[in-house]
C-alpha cells in the first residue's frame, strides 16, 4: 500500500480541524462540572479519581450538570475520530522524513496501533456514558484504568515520537507518488 | 528457455501472465468491495441502535472503499 506523503497531509489537517473544534467545545463543557460547589475534570473522572470519589460525584449531579457530562462523552466521540487518524496520519508522515529502518518500523506500528487506543478510548467512554446513566453500576474500574493507560500510553508515544520528526527536513529518495 | 526459440510461445505467455494478474486483481478488488459493503451495512446498523462502538468501523469502511477504487 503506498499512499503519498501529500495524501498523509491532507488526513492530518482534516483531522487538525476536527480536532481542534470538537477540544474547544469539550473544554466549554468542563467549566460546568461542579460537585459540591467545587470543580472535577475529566480526566479525574479517568485517572485521579478513586472508586468512591467518582460514585459520589456521579451519584451527586444535579440535572444541568448530568446532562452536560453525559454530552462530553458524545463530544469525545467525535474527538476521537480526529485524534486517532490524526496522529497515525502524523506518524506516517514522520516516518517519509526519516531513514533509519528500526525507526520507519516504529512509526508504522505506533501508527497501526493508534487503532487500539481508539478501541480503549471507546471502551472507556461506553463505561463512563453507562455510570453516568446508573452510578450504582460502577464496576469493573481496573479494567477501566488499564484502558485509560493504554489510551493515553500508545497516543502519547506516538505524538512525542512523531512531532520532532515531522519537523524535519524530507528525504528526496522517499517522495513517492 | 523455450520462448528464446519461439516468439508466438513467448507471447502467448506474456498474454497468459497478464491475464492472471488482471485475474487476481479483479478478485482482490472484489474482496475490497465484499468488506466495503459489510462495514457499511455495520455502520448502518451501528448508527440504528446506537452502538458505542460505531467509529470504529469507518477506518474499515473507508480503507476498504479507496482500496476497492485503486485510489491507493
Amino acid at each position: 500500500m503506498i499512499i503519498s506523503y501529500k495524501s498523509w497531509k491532507i488526513l492530518f489537517l482534516f483531522c487538525l480541524g476536527l480536532f481542534a473544534g470538537t477540544a474547544f467545545c469539550m473544554k466549554w463543557m468542563e467549566k460546568a462540572f461542579i460537585h459540591n460547589g467545587s470543580l472535577f475534570t475529566i480526566i479525574g473522572l479517568e485517572i485521579s479519581y478513586p472508586r468512591e470519589q467518582v460514585v459520589s460525584i456521579l451519584s451527586g449531579l444535579d440535572g444541568q450538570v448530568k446532562t452536560m457530562l453525559r454530552h462530553h462523552p458524545n463530544f469525545d466521540f467525535v474527538f476521537m475520530l480526529g485524534d486517532y487518524p490524526g496522529i497515525a496520519a502524523l506518524c506516517m508522515m514522520a516516518r517519509e522524513k526519516t531513514g533509519s529502518n528500526i525507526l520507519r518500523q516504529i512509526l508504522f506500528w505506533l501508527a497501526f496501533s493508534q487503532i487500539i487506543a481508539w478501541a480503549c478510548d471507546v471502551y472507556e467512554n461506553g463505561s463512563l456514558l453507562r455510570w453516568i446513566k446508573g452510578p450504582g453500576t460502577i464496576c469493573g474500574f481496573g479494567f477501566y484504568h488499564l484502558a485509560v493507560m493504554v489510551k493515553w500510553g500508545l497516543a502519547l508515544t506516538a505524538a512525542l515520537l512523531a512531532i520532532p520528526l515531522s519537523f524535519r527536513k524530507r528525504r528526496i529518495d522517499t517522495q513517492q507518488v | 528457455m523455450q520462448s528464446y526459440f519461439c516468439p508466438a510461445f513467448a507471447g502467448l505467455q506474456q498474454i497468459n501472465q497478464n491475464s492472471f494478474q488482471m485475474e487476481q486483481a479483479k478478485k482482490n478488488k472484489g474482496v475490497w468491495w465484499l468488506v466495503f459493503l459489510a462495514s457499511t451495512a455495520a455502520l448502518v446498523f451501528a448508527i440504528y441502535t446506537h452502538w458505542e462502538w460505531l467509529t470504529l468501523i469507518l477506518p474499515f469502511q473507508t480503507t476498504a472503499f479507496v482500496k476497492a477504487l485503486d485510489i491507493i
